[in-house]
């Protein structure tokens, strides 16, 4: 009876261990109520059944079934029941480190309802790593680029980069003197900016005290330019008119004009026409003889006939 | 080089014939311990002696076992800074392999030894073949009650090393290395998965009868007084440990 009692006891304690181990290691599903959920992918990165599910970093479950489903695959995960999901939630698939170990995180929703067990939801895809690797690849490329330009601008050639020390030390310098002009004048920039400060007080309480009237001003100036607006308005016709006149007039100057020039008429003919030119201008002489003939004698006009006949005849 | 061909030879047909004679001892020990009546009492003793007084050495075996694993596995992952997986680590190896292989070979070097001296000795001074006269099966008499016994104990045994050893490892990590206890079960609980730990167990279970058969081969084979009973024991020994690592090799191939 004794050896039974110590086989007994031996196989008791193995069984108890046995079962705690193996239940401890199935994880929580064997003592924790939870709900499952279906979520589509496009695109799953590796993720494996049984890697962990996060909600808001901390682990609430595990992908329990990856399959097929159309052009999407379906990844049925289980969540323990206390975690609330709401149908908003973001769900993406991260990685531990970019070759680590694969697992799906839950942003917490706010709005929406909350999901159920069996419930679907669409997660986002989740970030190709060789597409980024190749996209650094790139920056790092124009980067080398970039940076080996900048070397031959500043380093080929002693004079670049004693322009831009120089340019630095100005630099300092101008920083220097402005320093030394504010130290300076410091009383009279707190000055000026005090009586800024007094005037534009004195500007508001003016304002506040005048609204009424600045206000009164403003309506009659609106009102002025109302009336403005009309006469101009009305002027319009009016000048419209005067200025087809004008124009008809214009119009019929340069036709003058033109005729002139030409020579047609008697004022052309005159202009042009050499020879009667100098008859006028003979004509011009013999009047100007004949009325300084006249001033001195005036008398002559008494007689007319005969002294007619022999001012023609000079 | 004749004769060495011939000697290669007359190994290998020895081989295949003990492995044929071992096979067919297997299949006999398992017709015969489905026959009633059962042997209760032979049963029983053999259940203490290979569980019961196998325990201790069994639990130092593990417990030492565990704590190196610990150690050298804390100095490795500590390179890499993954020094929190020490815990998952030995967990991990024991249940999978360690508390399985040791445990058998510990049970082969104890059990298996004692069950061919013992087995051969009868068999050298005629008691086995008084039995037979008495019209009780010597199989059935000595084997059976072994066999059974072996089965059921191997995988408890194999229990205990493997919670012991973890908590060897437990004492490493924690005690000595400063793992915070939270974090060293959690990683251990993490990596273990209930279907290694069955499959070890089932592994020990094979284990287990492998072993009690060939130590009652070696045992009804052993022949010309007590050296002939000494050789016995040792060949039994080595082969029982041989067909456990092989047999290690193969199920581990199948399991997992």
């Amino acid at each position: 009876m004794q050896q039974e009692l110590k086989i007994g006891i031996v196989v008791a304690a193995a069984i108890i261990i046995a079962g705690i181990m193996i239940t401890l290691a199935g994880g929580r599903s064997f003592y924790r109520q939870g709900y499952q959920l279906r979520v589509h992918f496009d695109y799953v990165s590796g993720l494996e059944i049984g890697a962990p599910v996060r909600l808001a970093g901390m682990e609430i479950g595990e992908v329990r079934d990856l399959r097929l489903v159309g052009n999407q695959i379906e990844t049925t995960i289980w969540v323990e029941s206390s975690a609330k999901i709401h149908s908003d939630a973001r769900v993406t698939i991260n990685s531990l480190g970019i070759v680590g170990e694969k697992y799906i995180e839950i942003t917490l929703g706010k709005k929406g309802r909350l999901l159920k067990n069996n419930d679907s939801i669409t997660g986002e895809n989740p970030v190709n790593v060789e597409e980024v690797l190749m996209r650094g690849e790139r920056i790092v490329k124009m980067l080398d680029y970039q940076v080996k330009f900048l070397e031959k601008v500043l380093f080929n050639g002693q004079t670049a980069w004693e322009e831009v020390s120089g340019i630095i030390h100005n630099l300092s310098e101008i920083t220097k003197d402005t320093n030394d002009l504010i130290k300076n004048n410091k009383q009279d920039i707190s000055l000026s900016i005090r009586n800024f400060n007094k005037l534009s007080t004195t500007l508001e309480k003016t304002v506040d005290e005048n609204r009424k009237e600045l206000q009164n001003v403003t309506g009659e100036l609106k009102k002025a330019t109302k009336n403005l607006n009309t006469a101009i308005l009305n002027t319009d016709k009016g000048l419209n008119k005067c200025l087809t006149e004008f124009s008809t007039a214009a119009s019929n100057f340069s036709n003058i004009c033109k005729k002139i020039d030409e020579g047609n008429g008697s004022l052309g003919r005159i202009i042009k026409d050499k020879k009667i030119a100098d008859d006028l201008s003979e004509t011009t002489n013999n009047l100007k003889l004949l009325s300084e003939d006249l001033k001195q004698h005036p008398w002559k006009i008494m007689k007319p006939k005969e002294e007619k006949h022999q001012g023609k005849g000079k | 080089m004749g004769y060495l061909v011939e000697r290669i030879g007359k190994k290998i047909i020895a081989g295949l014939d003990e492995l044929g004679r071992i096979t067919s001892l297997l299949q006999q020990i398992i017709v015969q311990g489905l026959k009633k009546p059962f042997n209760t009492k032979h049963f029983v003793q053999q259940m203490v002696k290979i569980g019961v007084d196998t325990l201790p050495i069994v639990s130092l075996m593990s417990i030492f076992v565990g704590m190196v694993l610990g150690y050298l596995a804390y100095l490795q992952f500590k390179i890499v800074g993954l020094e929190m997986y020490t815990g998952s680590l030995v967990a991990a190896s024991l249940t999978m392999e360690l508390g399985p292989v040791l445990t058998a070979i510990i049970v082969s070097g104890r059990i298996g030894s004692s069950t061919a001296a013992e087995i051969g000795t009868m068999k050298v001074t005629e008691q086995i073949d008084a039995l037979r006269t008495m019209a009780t099966d010597p199989i059935k008499y000595l084997a059976v009650p072994r066999f059974y016994a072996a089965l059921i104990m191997l995988p408890i045994l194999t229990v205990f090393a493997d919670i012991i050893g973890m908590f060897g490892g437990y004492m490493i990590g924690v005690w000595k290395f400063g793992i915070r206890h939270q974090i060293y079960i959690q990683k251990s609980i993490d990596f273990l998965d209930p279907i290694d730990i069955i499959n070890g167990l089932v592994k020990t279970i094979i284990f287990g009868g492998l072993m009690i058969t060939i130590s009652c081969y070696k045992g009804f084979t052993a022949s010309g007084g007590a050296e002939g009973v000494g050789q016995a024991t040792t060949s039994a020994v080595v082969l029982s440990i041989m067909t456990v690592l092989v047999s290690d090799y193969l199920l581990t191939m199948i399991l997992y």
